[in-house]
């Protein structure tokens, strides 16, 4: 009588043909309009930001003396030739706004990829270790927390100077704990896991459970977490700029040409809102982004 | 047949710190005076319910924990004078959660290699043929290497941990709960998986399972344990054909038959006790079906009988 | 013969996923008798919960659902709308989950969440709320029901847990309840005790139970009609003993050879297996559902859906079934 039997599963185990997880990805990304809105908006930035010596009409510090506060072209008295007006001292705002871009996303890479990596180291150590240096740096972490960051990032330059790279270090220092508590809480999860416990049982040292073995399965919140700390990071330097503790005249940034047109508010309103308008869509596109890309990584988010 | 066991363990006790209210210390006794031999080729299962202490034994058994007494022989010698780096190579682990004990950002034949590449020098090449020669071992086609565990089923990631815990070449294998997660069809092809390899690769297997009908299979030694100790130990056949402590009883018993229609009355009453606050005497006596008084006063000890041992008063 | 309390009629679920439509439910027919025990039998992924949340009219959001007729207790489930469905649940119809510690809300202590169901169907006063509540607990064999009350849900084990909710499940003396793999999560000898205690709430209340389980042994004792399922469909369905001493359909057969069982004596051999694995639901296999991994199959089994062919009360949805039919 015949019965099913065992036959060698070699050429019997088929494996799922399950979608590429990086077109699975796309896919549920795709889904969310505001995200790809933002990814649109982010990009146009970031080539603006990129061939800003090629597209600006005129050098961003060159003074027109002749062309004092001009408004943009379409409004009465305005001129083609600067397209959005100038400013206070005949500097053309598009050129500006076009080096700003380049000043500004530079700014937020940095902080970004200054307090990431130092968050990570840390939010990794606390994490795997446990016990008292968790305790400590976890301590001193909350501290960090409670300050408000736009003080702290003053006490900072104050000390130091003001300029912009000690504007971008003291922003990335107030967006550190964000990242330890991320990365730390992704690595307590992760500790738990079998695989972790496996690769004990064959000798891996710490070094390897911690950068090989855990620090993949953490990127997702990490990625997420690093498109949100740009708009922080872009926000934080142009306060900074705005109070005049960044950067500083004649460097073009959007905070401190913010700054720079406060006299001018109801005289000359393009100077606020050109720059202000920038900002927002830089960050606001970040955030969409960000929004997106936790939903499209986050398996239970998706809908 | 050896004459020297392979794995002898003597009266391992594995105890845990507990702070009570107000600072007061007190200890679980996870493990409390369990003893075994095993040979090559040989399979001794440990059978227990939640809170017997059987996953705090295999920590310690794995060197993931260390016991708080008790000795642990390896071939006749005291396994803590050996080196971890060689001990590795002599006993590995099957973990219990397909899903989990795998890593998700590696790739299958990486995952398999994972073990020569920390404790050897062979390149990369040399491991990937490694891991390939692993991968055919237990079922899995060489393709399969360059993919993703989520893009396997339960059954196959557990075949994946297998070629995994044998990269090493160990001569002892614990599996816990090796397929307690697993569709009784899969089951059944890991069940025979482990069978032939055991034939093939001459190993042995401390099997860790609370289903005794998965144990009858593929048991050779049994050894029921009841928060901490061992309640019945001996042949197989002895321990399914005749169990002589009340709480192996009781175990067969509620273990569902395929082939018993009529409704059947559960033997024990009441809940598992906890091993913080165990029950005075013996362990069992608050829910044996044959108490007498005896055994809420006086522990009992482990008395051979026949080519087993059992520890309750009632048997002598 | 008496009106069914349950009838199900060529019942199909079918999600939208990324990949596709997964039709997780394939025209699924099967009736349930008042106070009589029906289980269906399955592996993962035989859409046997997916049919028990389609029953309590739990279907998720990308879900839709198909049948010829879908009644419960004479009230047609098809054209239901959700504040009718919602009358029906934890009243005359009931449902209890596998994992019982992740089943009770960890927030709120047994005796709220037993208070809510009470208040819910059976608009009871504070005072009768807990004398019903600790009535409940006892009779779901719990010592201390008082003191219980006031616990949170970790401060319980597993059995205990999966006791209060058979105690939410029968707070209304349901009709019918629907039991998604209540015993699998818990060990062996409380299992024993769960299932008694369900055995025990049948007889007094004469409330019939759907048993899903992949477990065989479970539902030989438990059920009296027996279902069981494959890749979204019922392929054998009839009297529990009649279908698991003399199975018909080639998966039963193979299902309740590679079970490994206590009795038998013959330790330690290869047990027999399915090779292969089960279908993907998205790219369903032609024909019959079975047939790459059935050694029985033939070109018609390729082709061809089967009919279902009935013996007496045994069904059963195959070409070629095992041993007499020809």
């Amino acid at each position: 009588m015949k019965q099913t039997v065992l036959i060698n599963p070699m050429e019997t185990i088929p494996v799922s043909s399950e979608p590429h997880a990086a077109g699975e990805f796309w896919y549920f990304f795709r889904k969310n309009r505001g995200a790809v809105i933002g990814l649109v908006t982010i990009g146009f930035f970031l080539f603006v930001a990129v061939m800003a010596p090629w597209l600006a009409p005129h050098p961003p510090s060159e003074l027109f003396g002749e062309a004092l506060r001009l408004p943009p072209a379409w409004q009465v008295g305005g001129n083609w030739r600067f397209p959005l007006g100038t400013d206070d001292v005949g500097r053309d705002m598009l050129s500006r706004l076009i080096c700003g871009a380049r000043v500004s996303m530079g700014i937020g890479f940095l902080v970004v990829f200054l307090s990431a990596g130092v968050g990570t180291l840390l939010g990794l150590v606390c994490g795997y270790y446990g016990g008292i240096l968790d305790s400590v740096l976890m301590r001193a972490v909350d501290v960090l927390m409670a300050l408000p960051s736009i003080l702290l990032a003053i006490v900072v330059v104050s000390i130091l100077g003001p300029n912009l790279f000690n504007a971008i270090l003291a922003t990335s220092v107030v967006a550190i704990p964000s990242f330890v508590r991320l990365v730390r809480a992704s690595v307590l999860e992760q500790k738990t896991k079998s695989y972790v416990i496996a690769s004990k049982t064959f000798g891996a040292g710490a070094f390897r459970q911690i950068f090989v073995n855990i620090l993949p399965n953490c990127l997702a919140p990490l990625i997420v977490q690093g498109t949100l700390g740009f708009s922080d990071g872009i926000l934080n330097a142009a306060a900074l700029g705005f109070l005049g503790l960044g950067a500083q005249p004649p460097t073009a940034e959007w905070g401190t040409m913010l700054s720079d047109a406060r006299s001018f508010i109801e005289s000359s309103p393009w100077l606020v809102t050109l720059p202000g308008l920038c900002i927002l869509l830089v960050v606001l596109g970040f955030n969409l982004m960000g929004d997106g890309l936790r939903d499209a990584l986050d398996p239970r988010l998706r809908k | 047949m050896n004459a020297t066991p392979m794995l002898t363990v003597t009266d391992l006790r594995k105890h845990y710190p507990v702070r009570k209210l107000f600072g007061h210390f007190g200890t679980i006794k996870a493990v409390e005076g369990v003893s075994f031999a095993l040979e090559r080729k040989q399979t001794l299962a440990i059978v227990g319910e939640s809170g017997c202490g059987k996953t705090s034994l295999a920590k310690c058994l794995m060197r993931i924990e260390s016991p708080t007494a008790g000795q642990i022989l390896w071939n006749g010698g005291p396994m803590e004078a050996m080196p971890t780096r060689e001990f590795r190579r002599h006993i590995q682990m099957i973990f219990q959660d397909p899903y989990g004990s795998l890593n998700p950002r590696k790739k299958v034949w990486n995952i398999i290699s994972e073990p020569l590449h920390i404790n050897t020098s062979m390149k990369k090449s040399e491991r990937r043929q490694a891991a390939l020669e692993l991968m055919s071992k237990v079922g899995l086609r060489p393709e399969h290497g360059n993919r993703y565990p989520h893009m396997f089923s339960g059954g196959q990631r557990q075949r994946i941990g297998i070629a995994r815990a044998l990269a090493l070449r160990p001569e002892v294998l614990i599996c816990d709960e090796p397929v307690s997660a697993l569709d009784i069809s899969i089951q059944a092809q890991i069940l025979n998986l482990l069978l032939e390899l055991q034939n093939e690769l001459d190993l042995s297997y401390l099997f860790i399972s609370h289903d005794l009908a998965v144990v009858r299979h593929i048991a050779d030694i049994v050894m029921v344990i009841y928060l901490g100790k061992v309640v019945e130990q001996g042949p197989a056949k002895d321990i399914f054909g005749s169990p002589k402590h009340p709480y192996t009883q009781s175990l067969i018993a509620s273990t569902p038959h395929i082939k018993r229609f009529e409704r059947q009355q559960a033997p024990v009453r009441g809940e598992i006790p906890s091993p913080m606050n165990p029950p005075s005497g013996c362990a069992f006596h608050k829910r044996c079906p044959v108490a007498i008084p005896q055994c809420s006063n006086e522990e009992p000890k482990l008395q051979k009988i026949g080519q087993s041992w059992v520890s309750c008063h009632l048997v002598k | 013969m008496s009106q069914p309390l349950l009838e199900v009629s060529n019942l199909s679920v079918t999600f939208d996923t990324l990949r596709g439509k997964l039709k997780a439910v394939d025209g699924v027919s099967f009736s349930v008798a008042p106070g009589e025990t029906l289980g269906i039998v399955g592996e993962s992924g035989c859409g046997k919960s997916i049919t028990s949340l389609a029953v309590m009219g739990l279907l998720p959001s990308n879900a839709s659902m198909l049948a010829s007729s879908f009644r419960f207790n004479d009230r047609d489930l098809l054209s239901i709308s959700e504040c009718g469905y919602r009358e029906l649940r934890g009243g005359s119809l009931s449902m209890i989950f596998q994992d019982p510690m992740t089943s009770l809300n960890p927030c709120f202590t047994v005796g709220f969440q037993l208070k809510e169901v009470l208040k819910a169907h059976r608009a009871a006063d504070k005072k009768s709320c807990q004398r019903l509540a600790i009535e409940l607990l006892e009779r779901v064999g719990i010592a201390d029901a008082e003191t219980r009350l006031d616990c949170y849900p970790h401060q319980l084990s597993g059995g205990m847990c999966q006791r209060v909710m058979i105690a939410s499940a029968i707070a209304c003396r349901p009709k019918l309840l629907i039991a998604d793999e209540p015993t699998t999560a818990l060990d062996v000898t409380i299992q024993a005790q769960i299932l008694d205690l369900l055995r025990d709430l049948q007889t007094t209340y004469g409330m019939a139970l759907i048993l899903i389980t992949h477990n065989l042994g479970v539902v030989a004792q438990m059920a009296s009609r027996i279902a069981v399922m494959y890749a979204g469909q019922i392929v054998e369905t009839g009297q529990t003993k009649a279908v698991l001493s003399a199975p018909l359909h080639p998966y039963t057969e193979a299902l309740l050879r590679c079970t490994p069982d206590v009795d038998d004596c013959a330790a330690k051999q290869i047990l027999p297996s399915i090779r292969g694995i089960v279908p993907d639901l998205v790219h369903r296999p032609s024909g019959c559902q079975l047939h790459p991994r059935c050694d029985y199959a033939d070109q018609t089994c390729r082709n061809q859906d089967p009919a279902v062919l009935k013996v007496g009360s045994h069904e059963v949805k195959c070409i070629h079934p095992v041993g007499v039919i020809k």
